[in-house]
């Protein structure tokens, strides 16, 4: 029994697998050619050759790729760099046929064209010479978006409309309404591992799918009691739970069989969280920029990938103009320089995010998981895109 | 002195509108079908085959056909070529350049239409524009050549010199990894609808 190259399917007994469909020696020659270009040889087989600090690296086989090795993307410190090669026009050009094909199909083409800018903007970001690939498909959303609309929103509208249409007694409205706050309190982080699940798992890079592994149960643990500890504390839990979150997030994250890892402590940051709420007016809010680069550069800086750490050089003042100029650009131009706010966005994080250590890819093999679109459907409902990818 | 142009009788421009309209359609169709991943297996397997031939002695004469459906040489042998034409019909040699150029916008344009990659990763994969500009050159040539009155003994050839010409762009895209098939057959589909619309419009213009 061969495993599918491409969806994961652990039960491939003839070379098309049942699930996908998808011809497996095919598939995987094709994958294995790309990987290696022309005139190279090398064994078939959907692992990723191990790439030491500063040595040359295997992209896929490109238009201007000679047979010879590629120069190396790592420099001799060992220091990676993620690059984004797309450009605000682009990304214009496609949000307006997304503007007019929406418009023409009455809001529908919304989750295509959502798909659209994922797919664009993965696939102009870099990394080693070889782009990322978003394999999402609008039909996914849109089905997505329904089930969410049937499962969640349509009962829960029905249970806070009823009680006011029937002039239910003050108690039961009251305990309605707690219940429906409950209902909210945990929908949430079922949206946000729903989200994360669905997008990761449409991710790849040189053929290689990334997933998601949490379990919900654990995260709605960790959502229900951060927001009643942070309550219960007038805010000052708020790091810590930020943490918390991004550690579940990030160590259960996966690049094909191999996974992340996240070592970073809650308490590191409240420091940097009271001195921001002290500075907080004199500063007329501008503090918290400093605070985020803060939290951004330890998130990052605690996050590794096998022996790879990764590194962030975001500091307040330019994450403060970068975002300060981004929300005047976007109002003074009436949503028209939202793709250059986008693309700059992503290049400012590019730019100051690096990897450093050996990438050590050998073993890595493809172990990828299917996921619904459902969260990521009700993560459109709840209108939260939580940042987390 | 100027030429009088051939032009079109309402038979034959009836049945070029009516190409015209299923070029145009194809290419939507193709671009709708790339777009959901209809024929992404039908594309791997093309790929692989084209990948599979691949050999050092070939990477160069590849490269040197591929560069004959890029922008940045068939711009300058459209001015070029109009710079020859203008001598027998000026305003056919402005309109020539200028669906030239029109052809190159337009190619970028379309890629728009479908967002995905290319089997190399890169982005902007739909449609092939190097396909798509071969083709405009080789429709409007001919169309030049039947316009200012050249003998069936000399179209032919610049027929089928036109036709190879197109198959090897388009090939050798494929064969450098540049585009999927999907990606070519836009690229024909679409140059051809762009052509024969620009042919249908310089035929009413120029000549009238």
């Amino acid at each position: 029994m061969a495993e599918c190259p491409r969806c994961g399917w652990g039960d491939v007994a003839a070379d098309k697998c049942p699930q996908c469909g998808v011809m497996v020696s095919l598939y995987r020659a094709s994958l294995d050619k790309l990987r290696r270009g022309p005139g190279a040889s090398g064994a078939s087989g959907a692992s990723i050759p191990s790439i030491p600090a500063g040595t040359a690296v295997e992209p896929a086989a490109r238009e201007t790729a000679p047979p010879a090795p590629s120069a190396p993307a790592a420099d001799g410190a060992g220091v990676r760099r993620p690059r984004f090669r797309g450009s605000a026009l682009g990304l214009f050009g496609i949000q307006a046929v997304n503007a007019l094909l929406t418009l023409l199909t009455l809001g529908v083409f919304y989750f295509w064209g959502k798909t659209r800018v994922r797919r664009y903007v993965l696939g102009e970001t870099e990394f080693e010479e070889d782009r990322f690939a978003y394999h999402g498909t609008g039909r996914e959303l849109l089905v997505g978006f329904a089930k969410g609309v049937a499962v969640f929103f349509i009962p829960i509208s029905v249970l806070a409309i009823l009680p006011e249409v029937y002039q239910a007694p003050g108690e039961v409205r009251s305990s309605l309404r707690s219940l429906l706050w409950l209902v909210g309190l945990l929908l949430v982080p079922v949206a946000m591992v729903g989200a994360r699940r669905y997008r990761l798992s449409r991710m790849s890079w040189r053929g290689i799918r990334f997933s998601f592994r949490g379990g919900i149960p654990q995260f709605v643990g960790i959502f229900v009691v951060g927001t009643i500890l942070t309550s219960l504390t007038l805010g000052l839990y708020y790091p810590v739970f930020g943490t918390q979150r991004q550690a579940f997030m990030v160590s259960h994250a996966y690049f094909g069989s191999r996974k992340f890892d996240f070592d970073g402590r809650g308490r590191d940051l409240i420091k940097p969280f009271i001195v921001m709420l002290v500075l907080f007016l004199p500063t007329l809010g501008l503090s918290w920029f400093w605070f985020t680069a803060r939290r951004q550069r330890y998130f990052t800086e605690h996050t590794r990938f096998g022996a790879v750490r990764f590194r962030c050089t975001v500091t307040g003042g330019p994450l403060a103009w970068l975002t300060l100029s981004n929300v005047a650009a976007i109002v003074l131009s009436v949503g028209f320089l939202w793709p250059w706010t986008v693309v700059r966005s992503l290049q400012f994080t590019l730019r100051n995010t690096s990897l450093h250590g050996p990438l050590d890819l050998e073993g890595i093999h493809q172990d990828a998981r299917a996921a619904s679109a459902m969260g990521e459907g009700l993560a459109g409902l709840l209108d939260a895109d939580f940042g987390v990818g | 002195m100027r030429t009088a142009l051939r032009v079109l009788s309402p038979g034959p421009r009836r049945r070029l509108l009516a190409l015209t309209l299923a070029a145009a359609a194809a290419f939507f169709l193709i671009a709708l079908l790339v777009q959901l991943g209809v024929p992404i297996e039908a594309e791997w397997r093309v790929q692989r085959v084209a990948q599979a031939a691949r050999a050092p002695a070939l990477e160069a004469p590849m490269r040197a056909v591929s560069l004959l459906g890029s922008g940045w040489l068939l711009l300058p042998v459209a001015v070029a070529g109009g710079l020859v034409v203008r001598a027998r019909h000026p305003g056919l040699a402005v309109w020539l350049v200028a669906t030239g150029a029109g052809a190159g916008i337009a190619a970028n344009l379309a890629k728009l239409l479908a967002i995905r990659q290319r089997p190399n990763t890169v982005a902007w994969a739909y449609p092939s524009a190097h396909t798509f500009g071969i083709v405009v050159f080789v429709v409007l040539l001919l169309y030049a050549l039947w316009a200012l009155g050249a003998t069936a003994g000399r179209r032919w050839p610049a027929l089928a010199a036109g036709a190879v010409l197109i198959a090897a762009v388009g090939l050798s895209r494929l064969y450098l990894n540049a585009h999927w098939i999907g990606d070519v057959l836009g690229g024909f589909t679409g140059g051809l609808a762009f052509a024969l619309g620009a042919v249908l419009i310089l035929d009413r213009r120029v000549s009238g």
